[in-house]
């Protein structure tokens, strides 16, 4: 069962980190084509993740896929996301106040998937938890997804 | 003591106010009427033999939204103040006044209307109001130049720098395996960026509007509305005809484009409804739309939460192809937009 495992995995990060939600995109971003879609959930509070598609460089996962970097937003309260809400429809439709988005790379340096993870209140992400979500997501996520990748190619 | 008396006083003052003071029964009849009102209306149609009728000169009273109109017309009441009606004046105009209605003598039901001119105050109001609205759409303009500028920079900029720096360094690569490994990629990347492109002017003005008419145009709309927000739409068309005036087209889908984006952004809803029918006999041939959502809904006569400048377009756009738009909405029950097009 390959999806399940990677949804156990979301799932144990988001009972650890006591997320509200954890998505994760498509994991062959590469080569999937020009629409990015979310491609599992854990949490959501309904079916409106599934339709999303987000043209390559918009929302979220635009986002961090341009810079490589992670967002990391403790309040979207008077930031510029949030007056632009509507072009961040994981935010505004799952009612997010405070996420972690984060580049999953491969080991050519390219990146695999875009994880989000978020919760329906202001959270300040102090840099050591930063640290060790990033650590434990790619001890745990990171593995799981390669190994997967692997099985199918 | 030589006081005049009061009977003269209010004579004096209807002959030579400057005031229009009308007296009307309650069917609307002019009774009397003092000089200045004479003179300012038109009487070309009058029988003097023959009462005549307000109705003739009143051209509907003004209502909020720059409508004018007879519902809850001021004879039908026994006191209105202060409110705002069009005359018809000798010159032909129509011209707004500043009126009071007030029923004096209830046993003969007759009421006084009153009416001074309001044109001067209108005008520089007008021109407030005008000042505001362009100062409005020219940060509206900005902010669009500002959202496409970013859009060619960060997307297709950024995308081509990466294409020529994958491209330059191709002539570094002996091996051919992995050449044809880069060009792969780079054929990726410029394809992503045909897409990208393609997008941009598709969100600007969608071809198929021109090419395909607007049921195929709003269908690949809110195939993207779906996509971009996760939110659905249920279309129903019912019109026979395909195509239209390109004006009228254009028009119904910005309509229907910006209703949906108003729900997308405000409603909290995951599903709106269109519909578009045809409304024909032998004088009349419009296009009715609805726009629909079961959302959180708002009082109408409220400040706008975003610029306003929706709503306003909205009938702006339709008036200028003669139709008409409105707006049904109260907190916790949705919000319905609807109106028709001539066609």
């Amino acid at each position: 069962m390959n999806e399940s495992s990677i949804e156990a995995t979301l799932s144990n990060i988001r009972e650890q980190f006591s997320f509200d939600l954890v998505v994760l995109t498509d994991i062959r971003i590469r080569q999937t084509n020009y629409m990015i879609r979310w491609k599992y959930s854990i949490g959501s509070s309904g079916e409106q993740w599934k339709r999303i598609a987000l043209p390559r460089g918009k929302g979220v996962p635009g986002t961090v896929m341009k810079t490589g970097k992670s967002m990391i937003i403790d309040d979207i309260a008077g930031t510029d996301i949030e007056r632009d809400l509507f072009r961040y429809p994981i935010l505004k439709t799952e009612q997010l106040q405070s996420f972690i988005a984060m580049p999953l790379w491969n080991d050519d340096e390219e990146v695999m998937g875009i994880l989000l993870m978020g919760n329906r209140s202001r959270r300040m992400f102090a840099e050591e938890e930063y640290e060790m979500i990033k650590h434990c997501v790619e001890k745990t996520l990171r593995k799981q997804i390669l190994k997967e990748l692997m099985v199918n190619e | 003591m030589n006081e005049p008396n009061l009977t003269s006083l209010l004579e004096a003052m209807f002959h030579h106010s400057k005031e229009m003071i009308i007296f009307v029964n309650k069917s609307g009849e002019i009774v009397h009427m003092n000089a200045h009102a004479a003179s300012t209306l038109d009487e070309t149609d009058y029988d003097r033999s023959q009462f005549q009728h307000i109705c003739n000169h009143c051209q509907g009273m003004y209502m909020s939204g720059g409508r004018v109109a007879c519902s809850n017309c001021y004879l039908y009441q026994d006191e209105i103040v202060s409110f705002q009606v069009y005359m018809r004046t000798r010159e032909g105009e129509v011209v707004p006044f500043i009126a009071n209605f007030q029923r004096v003598d209830p046993e003969n039901e007759i009421s006084v209307f009153t009416l001074n001119p309001l044109a001067e105050q209108l005008k520089t109001q007008e021109i407030e109001h005008q000042k505001r609205l362009t100062q409005r759409i020219i940060q509206a303009q900005e902010g669009e130049r500002k959202r496409i500028s970013r859009d060619l920079h960060d997307g297709v900029t950024q995308e081509l720098l990466n294409v020529l720096l994958e491209m330059r360094l191709l002539k570094y690569v002996d091996d051919r395996e992995a050449l044809n490994d880069k060009m792969v990629k780079s054929e990726e990347s410029l394809s992503h960026l045909l897409d990208y492109v393609r997008n941009i002017s598709v969100e600007l003005r969608p071809a198929s509007l021109d090419d395909l008419g607007i049921e195929a145009a709003l269908k690949t709309h809110f195939k993207w509305i779906e996509r971009q927000y996760g939110i659905s739409v249920d279309f129903s068309f019912t019109v026979e005809q395909k195509r239209f005036n390109p004006e009228v087209e254009t028009v119904l889908y910005r309509i229907i484009q910006e209703a949906i984006f108003n729900a997308a952004k405000y409603a909290e809803v995951d599903c709106v409804d269109v519909s578009l029918e045809e409304m024909k006999n032998e004088e009349t041939h419009h296009i009715k739309f609805t726009i629909e959502d079961a959302g959180l809904g708002f009082h109408v006569g409220d400040t706008p939460v975003g610029t306003g400048l929706g709503l306003f377009g909205m009938s702006e756009r339709a008036s200028s192809v003669g139709g008409t738009v409105s707006v049904d909405s109260a907190p916790g029950r949705g919000t319905k937009v609807f109106g028709s097009i001539p066609v």
